[in-house]
């Protein structure tokens, strides 16, 4: 999966929840995004991209927006 | 877990319960304590954090099967089952925001009952309200000093170590610590005379001055707001759920065998339109919860981020079920459903618990409307 399509998958999903104006670089938590749905957003990385997150990548700078949390997946699921 | 192996588990965990518990949990309420024994042979069992990898000391069943061992134990004693969902509550926090080391060190401790573990979480002027909790942990050369007041921390008689939940410094995020029983300034108070839940072992703590090593910490200090805590609710939320199911399923059994064998006005209740009214909405209330416990596990199992929303409205509907249909099994019984001689008083008074741990009634409304909302606005349909 390309980083553009990864940042659409979560786009969509952040969008359909905090509403049509988030933009990739809007901070999440200032759009209203709660505690349930931090917990969504981290199974549904988890299950869309097929990643597993570890304790360090659980921290608040990784989920702050669209474009950070689509650089931590697709640092997840490069080759190494 | 294979299918043979997991039908296997099931059916020793319910001669467990049934042969086993059931016999003792008069005597677990009237002590007011669980015992030590029945909580080493929960260990021995595989019982305590059984959804845990094996890699880590676990049983790894799935959600499911998790689910219906809540359900199961939720039949016998609502007291036990607690003290696996505080126990396991603290178990998946560290499975899911522990480094490999902590897991490693903590986990075999958990899954084999060497350790009990307690949730502290609610305080005197905080309960819904979670993010308002006042306990502060401090960040000095070694780690942290945690100071405040944990309320209503089930088995904290008990447990050998507990997840506290912090603020770092005055106005920071809300942090985990496990803190064990005799960390110094710790002080941990018995609390007694409670409705239901009487063998819960309840307790609350004083942390004063509280010194806590940097390792004590569970997740990162700056996680996404309320995702650790969160995710421990979620857990218990789930187990609670199942647990329900299971009073109601006690209650619906009772009440069928009773409907039975008891006659009134020359014929046995169960000829009685009016109990057979009571009977049929406690089937359909009961098989209902059992469906959405088990779309909720179902999703958890595939890490499906609708799981969230699956599991509030389980929890939501079961503990609201077990109420109603506790409370229809008294009816039925007359007298009998008042007695301390019958389980049914104690279903009844525990069913009432469940409405309010692990998120209120009212809490659970707001969100689940809150979820409808905001699904509604995006495509028109939660």
């Amino acid at each position: 999966m390309t980083s553009e399509a990864i940042q659409n998958e979560l786009l969509r999903f952040v969008r359909k929840a905090l509403g049509p104006d988030v933009a990739p670089e809007t901070n999440i938590f200032e759009a209203g995004a709660t505690s349930l749905f931090s917990m969504e957003l981290v199974m549904f990385i988890e299950g869309t991209f097929s990643i597993e997150l570890d304790d360090s990548d659980l921290e608040l700078a990784n989920f702050s927006s669209v474009a950070a949390m689509t650089q931590l997946a697709v640092g997840k699921t490069a080759p190494r | 877990m294979t299918a043979p192996n997991r039908l296997h588990w099931l059916t020793e965990l319910r001669t467990f319960a049934r042969e086993v518990i059931a016999a003792r949990t008069s005597s677990f309420e009237s002590a007011g304590a669980v015992p030590n024994d029945v909580i080493a042979e929960l260990g021995e069992r595989g019982y305590l954090a059984a959804h845990v990898p094996e890699d880590y000391g676990g049983a790894a069943v799935d959600m499911t099967a998790y689910g219906e061992m809540h359900g199961e134990l939720g039949q016998v004693s609502s007291s036990l089952r607690s003290l696996i969902t505080v126990h396991d509550m603290v178990a998946e926090t560290i499975l899911r925001f522990g480094s490999e080391e902590q897991k490693h060190s903590w986990m075999p401790q958990l899954t084999s009952g060497r350790s009990l573990a307690a949730l502290a979480l609610s305080e005197p002027a905080a309960g819904s309200d979670a993010a308002s909790i006042d306990t502060r942990a401090t960040v000095t050369k070694d780690g942290y000093r945690l100071s405040g007041q944990k309320s209503w921390v089930s088995f904290g008689q008990r447990a050998d170590v507990f997840l506290v939940a912090a603020k770092l410094e005055d106005e920071g995020p809300t942090v985990t610590f496990l803190v064990p029983r005799d960390a110094p300034g710790l002080e941990v108070v018995p609390v007694t005379g409670m409705l239901g839940l009487r063998a819960a072992m309840l307790a609350e703590l004083h942390l004063a001055d509280c010194p806590v090593p940097a390792a004590a910490r569970i997740g990162p200090e700056k996680a996404p707001h309320g995702l650790v805590i969160g995710n421990a609710l979620h857990h218990g939320r789930y187990s609670v759920a199942w647990g329900c199911v299971g009073i109601g399923q006690a209650c619906l059994d009772a009440s069928l065998a009773y409907s039975k064998s008891r006659h009134q006005f020359g014929v046995p209740l169960e000829d009685h339109q009016l109990i057979k009214r009571l009977l049929t909405n406690m089937i359909t209330d009961l098989q209902a919860a059992r469906l959405l416990c088990e779309r909720a596990g179902e999703r958890w199992a595939r890490r499906d981020a609708a799981a969230i929303q699956a599991t509030l409205i389980a929890k939501y509907f079961s503990s609201t079920m077990a109420h109603r249909v506790s409370s229809d099994a008294v009816q039925i019984h007359g007298a009998r459903g008042l007695s301390e001689e019958y389980s049914l008083e104690r279903h009844f008074r525990d069913a009432r618990v469940m409405e309010i741990i692990e998120g209120s009634t009212e809490i659970q409304q707001l969100l689940i409307a809150g979820y409808g909302l905001r699904m509604a606005n995006s495509h028109g349909g939660a």
